[in-house]
């Protein structure tokens, strides 16, 4: 609001400054008078240059760097001057309109600068953000707090994936046939975002499991991470065989379908995606982020998608019923956020007392970002972290989703 | 709020820039004194508002603000507070706020200090700034604005450009602006002139104290810049004919040109035309080296932008300025009546040669600058036209300035007596021929540097001579002297100190040019190196940690028979958050030299690459500069710049007394 009133109060007094000459009944007299015979005025200025100049000449004789000869000379051009300057505004002056006390050229110039201030004004109104408050470093400290909290949480989680790593490793020299070990490996390089070294670990799984689809999709998303998100000659062939096995892995299909994408074929991307989408078991926590990916990439193309998508998949778990949406529907934003912020109460209350639910603790986390709640997002993370720390495969998800979601930095 | 204020500030001045881009030229056609008085306030208030926006942005810088997006990528909070304030114009849409806020400003001067004009003919200045004005504001409203928002900021900014945080660039932009943008006002008085269809002495004696004091600032905006080259890219080098230095240089060398033609016209009402075309010439130069640094043609330290569209945009503007006032030059300027004739050998038939070469230099410099990016885009072939090519040109079209440039002050107007002015010089002939001797007997030579010495003693010497005729220095007792020395206009003292000034300039790049000795080599610490009778010892190195830096620095210690020892201690350093090195050289100036040395990394034996220069006379050229800005302020402060406004009393006393 009171940026508002400031504002106008400056659009006003540039408008009273600009129009002051506009609106005074009469000229006042000393300095600032407007005199009625502009003609004069222009002498005046005139005038006051050559006498200048005159008196620049008398000078120059007393200090005798001009012979009185070329003082006469030097004189009579500047009279000349004068009485040309006389003459030039006194035939431009004949033809002059005589300007009445009030013409309309004024009130016209007064609506026009009126007119152009509303315009900066909407234009104001489309271009700035007179929502936005100042945000100096100063005002931040609360901020500055939850980054420091949030950099401890995430060097607690890199502490337990690191130390699962160096024992994993011990491990496998000494047992390198073990497959479930290999997986571990991998996974928790890949939540490192090691992904290079995590290729390795897959390959031996694969090479071990006697090139299993599960595996196989594993290496795959190694090798895409490996390189910046690409998916290369290698990649793609590796989806192809993981394709043709029996592996249910959703990783296969949605890397296809951005192996399509990344070609320009965004049509087939889509069908992929859909169909992935509608194969999906009911519960499956990717299946929000696949849908929003069809939705921008038929968004950006064109694609009409109305009633491919199974409904019946649409991304709520053990969520509201369909009365409480119906209820929602009804509701005041203020209610609508109540009946919100008691849902995700109620999860976090069941996770407290049964927490090994590891789905639970990853809508918790979505639902605090989606409500705003940084910092709950942040604990729940470490919490569920912290439940599963014997588990890296686990901790691997969760970083993962937390990076997705914005819980933490890229 | 306040960042809200600031861009609600901008866009408003946006609007009232439109409204004095109009009303003032009808007010002025019309010859209405009501409209006629609203006209200046347009300007002010103009300035007053992109001031504001100025101020804003300022405040977001100095708290740090990251919501604005231009200090999020600019500015960090570990930075030292000078050059928080400083990164407000060390990019792109910041400098160019800066860039429209001096426009403003000289807008509201004129339109402030502006009384003694004639109201129609300060109307249509106004006006021709305000055009100006809406070209520009609306180029930072929508392609470089400011004041963008970011909703959710993070904590710290991206920092600024390393090189850009030392004190000499960071004070160099606004001088420089104030230099070039101040040919604004020239451009502007010039146009008008064009509309009113009137040049006369009148005019000139106007539009003279804007064009000197752009002139003022923009010589010593380009000499911080050249310092700041010297002492901070660590080569130690000055000049490099680089397009941006020879963007703020066009400018200067048609300004200098203007200057001098605008005297013509002021005492003897001949040069109207071509005075007029110096005017246009001199901030078209402007522009076109706005558009070369702003549209990312170029790319160097300087060149924050590289986005097409504000290349686009600028050339557009710089065809609207330029192509519309040279259109309009051809068609109004064949009405300007012709004044005072004169000889070929008078003070104007020198300074129509000062002119005409000033203008070939300029030229040559817009060749050398253009050349390469025009055969890039034509051909795709990338050249470089560097010093070898302006040393041909630029050297041999200076050389018949300077020597004339003694010439020039000592001619009477109209006709002269070339032996007579010759006479009087014979004093400065024989310095010259003495100085040459002496350098040829203590350096032997090499040939450039005897004449680069002879024609800069001939240059001071000769400006030394006409001013000691005109106070009649030995001619008549001291104390006559003196007191005719107080009497004499300030601008005499002017002309003097400035032409003085070019001469030790031009001795400065001569010592420096020819005498400069340097070695590169690594040290162990305590060993040393002997360049030109010093012996350079690396001391000590040691790390320190800078407020956004760390630094590693040595001690060099000095030592020259009969001199004082000295203590060098420059540094290298890294800038953690843009991860950038600069080098900090150790300098020692005297009146004789500099002794310059830098300090690099380690090579594989662990001895550290030092470079070590012994660059004499180069503190003449910045001392020569600093006089030549001393001698233009001093005849800024000429009398016969301060007439009053016009009063009525002054009118009826005026009409029975011809002279004061």
């Amino acid at each position: 609001m009171t940026i508002w009133i400031v504002l106008a109060a400056i659009t006003l007094l540039v408008a009273g400054f600009i129009l002051w000459p506009l609106v005074q009944k009469r000229p006042v007299s000393g300095n600032d008078a407007i005199p009625q015979d502009d003609t004069d005025i222009e002498i005046d200025h005139d005038l006051a240059v050559y006498r200048d100049q005159l008196s620049e000449i008398e000078r120059d004789i007393e200090r005798g760097v001009l012979s009185a000869e070329q003082a006469n000379a030097a004189r009579i051009e500047v009279q000349r001057r004068i009485l040309n300057a006389d003459q030039r505004i006194r035939s431009k002056s004949e033809h002059l309109p005589v300007i009445a006390k009030t013409s309309p050229l004024r009130t016209v110039s007064a609506i026009a600068v009126v007119v152009f201030l509303l315009g900066g004004l909407g234009l104001y109104l489309d271009l700035g953000r007179p929502d936005l408050p100042d945000r100096p470093i100063a005002s931040r400290a609360e901020e500055i707090a939850a980054i420091q909290h949030a950099q401890s949480v995430n060097s607690d989680r890199i502490d337990v994936l690191n130390r699962a790593v160096s024992d994993l490793s011990q491990k496998l020299i000494q047992d390198p046939t073990n497959l479930k070990g290999w997986e571990l490996l991998g996974a928790s390089l890949m939540a490192l975002g090691r992904p290079v070294e995590a290729q390795t670990a897959f390959l031996e799984a694969i090479k071990l499991s006697d090139r299993d689809g599960d595996y196989l999709a594993m290496y795959a998303e190694s090798l895409i991470r490996g390189d910046n998100g690409q998916i290369n000659a290698t990649a793609r062939g590796v989806l192809k065989e993981a394709a043709t096995s029996n592996s249910t892995d959703p990783r296969i299909q949605y890397y296809l379908g951005l192996s399509d994408a990344q070609d320009g074929n965004i049509a087939a991307a889509v069908d992929r995606w859909i169909a992935l989408v509608n194969d999906a078991p009911g519960d499956a926590s990717w299946v929000p982020m696949v849908v929003a990916r069809i939705t921008d990439a038929a968004l950006a193309q064109g694609i009409d998608i109305e009633g491919r998508l199974n409904v019946a998949k649409a991304p709520q778990m053990r969520g509201p019923s369909d009365q409480d949406v119906a209820n929602a529907q009804q509701m005041t934003p203020e209610e609508r956020q109540e009946m919100i912020n008691s849902m995700v109460d109620g999860l976090a209350e069941r996770l407290e007392s049964e927490p090994n639910d590891p789905d639970g603790w990853a809508r918790l986390m979505q639902a605090y970002m989606v409500l705003g709640k940084t910092d709950d997002a942040q604990n729940a993370l470490k919490k569920a972290s912290g439940v599963f720390a014997d588990q890296p495969e686990l901790v691997a998800r969760f970083d993962a989703l937390a990076k997705e979601i914005g819980i933490i930095a890229n | 709020m306040i960042v809200e204020i600031g861009h609600y500030a901008l866009i408003l001045s946006l609007v009232v820039a439109l409204a004095q881009a109009t009303l003032p030229f009808l007010a002025a056609s019309r010859r209405d004194p009501v409209l006629l008085a609203v006209a200046p306030r347009l300007a002010i208030t103009c300035f007053a508002l992109v001031g504001t926006s100025f101020i804003a942005l300022t405040y977001a810088y100095v708290t740090s603000d990251f919501s604005v997006l231009n200090v999020l990528s600019n500015s960090h909070t570990s930075k030292p507070m000078i050059y928080k304030i400083t990164g407000v114009w060390a990019n792109h849409e910041g400098s160019m706020l800066l860039w429209v806020m001096i426009l403003t400003l000289f807008g509201g001067a004129v339109a402030a200090f502006g009384r003694n004009l004639p109201p129609s003919l300060l109307a249509r200045v106004v006006g021709v700034m305000g055009l100006i004005a809406v070209g520009f504001i609306l180029f930072i409203i929508l392609t470089s604005n400011p004041f963008e928002r970011v909703i959710n900021p993070p904590l710290d900014g991206e920092g600024m450009n390393p090189l850009l945080q030392d004190p000499g660039i960071a004070i160099h932009p606004p001088f420089l602006y104030l230099g070039y943008v101040g040919f604004s006002v020239a451009f502007a008085f010039a146009v008008a002139a064009l509309i009113e269809g009137r040049v006369d002495p009148a005019w000139a004696r106007w539009v003279r104290p804007w064009t000197l004091a752009a002139w003022v600032f923009l010589t010593a905006g380009i000499g911080l810049g050249s310092w700041w080259a010297y002492y901070e890219l660590g080569w130690g080098g000055w000049w490099f004919w680089d397009p941006v230095e020879n963007a703020s240089f066009m400018p200067w060398l048609a300004g200098t040109a203007l200057l001098h033609s605008a005297i013509v016209v002021e005492k003897r009402d001949a040069l109207k035309s071509w005075t007029i075309f110096l005017a246009i010439l001199a901030f078209s130069f402007s522009l076109l080296g706005t558009f070369l640094v702003r549209s990312g043609a170029l790319t160097s330290v300087h060149a924050f932008a590289t986005d097409p569209t504000r290349g686009v945009f600028i050339l557009f503007l710089l065809f609207i300025a330029v192509g519309g006032s040279l259109a309009l030059y051809a068609w109004r300027a064949p009405t300007l009546k012709g004044g005072g004739l004169f000889q070929p050998i008078s003070r104007e038939g020198a300074l129509v040669f000062n002119n005409v070469l000033l203008s070939i230099a300029a030229a040559m410099v817009l060749l050398g600058t253009l050349y390469p990016l025009l055969l890039e885009t034509v051909t795709g072939e990338k050249i470089s036209v560097g010093e070898p090519f302006f040393n041909a040109t630029f050297v041999p079209i200076m050389t018949p300035v300077i020597i004339a440039m003694a010439f020039g002050p000592l001619m009477p107007w109209k006709r002269a007596d070339l032996m007579g002015v010759f006479n009087k010089l014979r004093i400065a002939l024989a310095a010259t021929v003495v100085i040459v001797l002496i350098t040829l007997w203590l350096s032997g030579g090499p040939a450039f540097a005897l004449f680069g010495m002879g024609l800069a003693t001939w240059l001071l010497v000769g400006s030394i001579i006409e001013w000691a005729g005109r106070i009649k220095l030995f001619r008549e007792p001291f104390g006559t002297s003196l007191r005719r020395m107080r009497n004499l206009p300030r601008s005499a003292h002017g002309t003097m100190l400035a032409h003085a000034g070019v001469a030790i300039v031009v001795a400065g790049i001569t010592g420096s040019q020819a005498w400069t000795d340097e070695a590169v080599q690594s040290l162990g610490i305590g060993e040393s190196a002997h360049i030109a009778d010093h012996t350079f010892t690396l001391s000590d190195i040691r790390e320190y940690q800078g407020p956004n830096f760390v630094a590693r620095e040595a001690t060099i210690t000095i030592t020259t028979p009969g001199e004082r020892t000295v203590i060098l201690t420059p540094e290298k350093r890294v800038y953690t958050v843009e991860g950038m090195p600069t080098t900090e050289a150790g300098i020692q100036s005297s009146f004789t030299g500099d002794i310059y040395a830098v300090i690099g990394d380690q090579d594989e034996s662990g001895k550290w690459i030092t470079r070590f220069y012994v660059k004499p006379m180069i503190p003449w050229m910045w001392a020569g500069g600093l006089i030549m800005v001393f001698g233009g302020l001093m005849s800024l402060s000429d009398r016969r710049y301060r007439i009053g406004a016009p009063t009525r009393s002054q009118k009826s006393a005026a009409k029975a007394v011809p002279a004061e």
